[in-house]
């Protein structure tokens, strides 16, 4: 079925377009908004990623539907990068001002709820949730970070250590506080 | 913190994340209706150029099978382009060899070297007795097509005498002449003989040689040395007086002194 859409799409269908388009596009915008903060920039980042998308379509092999959204993600996250490094927004990297990290290995227990993570995520400052986002969930390794960042390997892993310290305090004290909160 | 509690954390918030909603965010304004009516305009223009790139690969693909058609033929069009090139080349070599042989005939070129080239070195190639024939019909048109024509004609007569001796000195000389035998062959420069008292007349004959021909020796004599030459000559041979023999005092002559009476000076404008 997918893949009848992406032949379609690379035909240069229209009506394929926009029916891949409201396939992908919430979920895409959401991946955006998790670099991108600002909502006005998340879907100028979303754009132009449509735009590379239907652009490189033509080139792109279809072997499975995972292979086809990882494709589509990886086109958002770069294109949300050159925002950023085209806007001086990307962030600086120091280490001064970082967290002590939690020497603790307790997690929240039971399933967190997925729109408190998403929005700890956003919450983040932007150089942890620069190397959170593409280390812990695109699945970037630390030399490529570096090499997309322009910064070493020690200080991507040094951001994601941190990160992931902050992400864990959020959750056991702000975190549910705010879902309590919200809940209530 | 260590690495795989990290890792056990980071693989929580992926499995809750894939769990969220396809739907923008609470609270979000984002509406995917508008963002795909600004990204519209911008499309067909990308989806017409795709479909230019599929037409032109069709193209490009027809073009391909006609050229693997063209390969199964026989290239019978390269093989007479081939025969046709060749044939241009030898009829050029061959025209060129008969303007090349033509020349040496018209310049009076030296006969060991006209014979090396037309192999007949043996022949007597111009004779003393015929300097007519050594003057080529296109020499003959250009000076007959001089405005002087009539001057040489008239002086023609003067200057023939003079070129049997002066063709008889030249064959003794064999640095003008031939090696095929004395008085046999033509000096090698007899067309400039002939036409020596016209300057402009040796220089038209001699054009055509310079541009066409490759560097060939000529002797180059000077108008007017040529001029002293004939002058000198007639001054040898011309008999100025000529003595009245049988008549006039017998005792006058015995005293050794020539007697006005016997000696005429030769008047040859009153001869003529």
């Amino acid at each position: 079925m997918l893949h009848q859409l992406i032949e379609q799409c690379q035909r240069g269908n229209a009506f394929a377009q926009r029916r891949l388009y409201d396939q992908y596009a919430n979920r895409l915008y959401r991946v955006s908004l998790r670099y991108v903060p600002h909502e006005p920039d998340a879907e100028e980042v979303l754009m132009n990623a449509f735009l590379k998308i239907f652009r490189n379509l033509p080139d792109f092999v279809y072997r499975d539907d995972n292979g086809l959204e990882a494709w589509l993600r990886r086109i958002v996250v770069n294109e949300a990068l050159l925002h950023l490094r085209a806007n001086r927004t990307l962030p600086i990297f120091r280490d001064d001002d970082a967290p002590e990290p939690l020497d603790t290995n307790e997690l929240p227990d039971g399933g967190l709820e997925a729109e408190q993570l998403y929005d700890l995520i956003r919450e983040l400052p932007p150089g942890y949730r620069t190397v959170f986002n593409l280390y812990a969930i695109e699945g970037y390794t630390h030399r490529k970070i570096a090499g997309q960042l322009h910064i070493s390997e020690n200080t991507s892993k040094s951001q994601l250590s941190k990160a992931r310290a902050l992400l864990q305090k959020w959750l056991t004290t702000h975190g549910y506080e705010r879902t309590t909160r919200q809940s209530s | 913190m260590n690495e795989q509690h990290g890792n056990r954390l980071d693989q929580q918030i992926r499995q809750a994340l894939d769990t969220l909603p396809d739907a923008p965010p609470p609270g979000s304004a984002f509406d995917s209706a508008k963002l795909w009516e600004r990204l519209r305009p911008e499309l067909p223009a990308q989806s017409v150029a795709a479909q230019s790139v599929a037409a032109q690969s069709i193209a490009l693909q027809s073009v391909e099978k006609q050229l693997v058609a063209n390969k199964k033929r026989p290239a019978v069009g390269w093989w007479l382009a081939a025969a046709s090139l060749a044939g241009l080349l030898m009829g050029g070599l061959w025209w060129s060899g008969q303007i090349s042989l033509k020349r040496d005939v018209v310049i009076g070129k030296s006969p060991e070297k006209t014979g090396a080239r037309t192999g007949l070195s043996a022949q007597p190639n111009l004779s003393v007795n015929q300097p007519n024939v050594v003057v080529p019909p296109t020499e003959i048109r250009l000076i007959t097509a001089l405005p002087e024509k009539q001057h040489y004609q008239k002086r023609q007569g003067e200057v023939e005498p003079i070129l049997a001796e002066k063709f008889d000195e030249l064959a003794d000389d064999q640095s003008l002449t031939t090696n095929s035998g004395p008085g046999i062959s033509a000096p090698e420069t007899p067309p400039l003989l002939l036409t020596e008292p016209d300057a402009v007349s040796v220089v038209a004959v001699q054009k055509p040689a310079i541009t066409n021909a490759p560097k060939r020796r000529f002797r180059v004599v000077h108008a007017n040395e040529l001029a002293a030459e004939e002058e000198s000559n007639v001054v040898r041979y011309r008999a100025n007086h000529f003595v009245k023999l049988g008549t006039g005092n017998a005792a006058s002559a015995g005293s050794g002194g020539e007697s006005p009476a016997l000696l005429i000076p030769l008047n040859r404008k009153s001869i003529q």
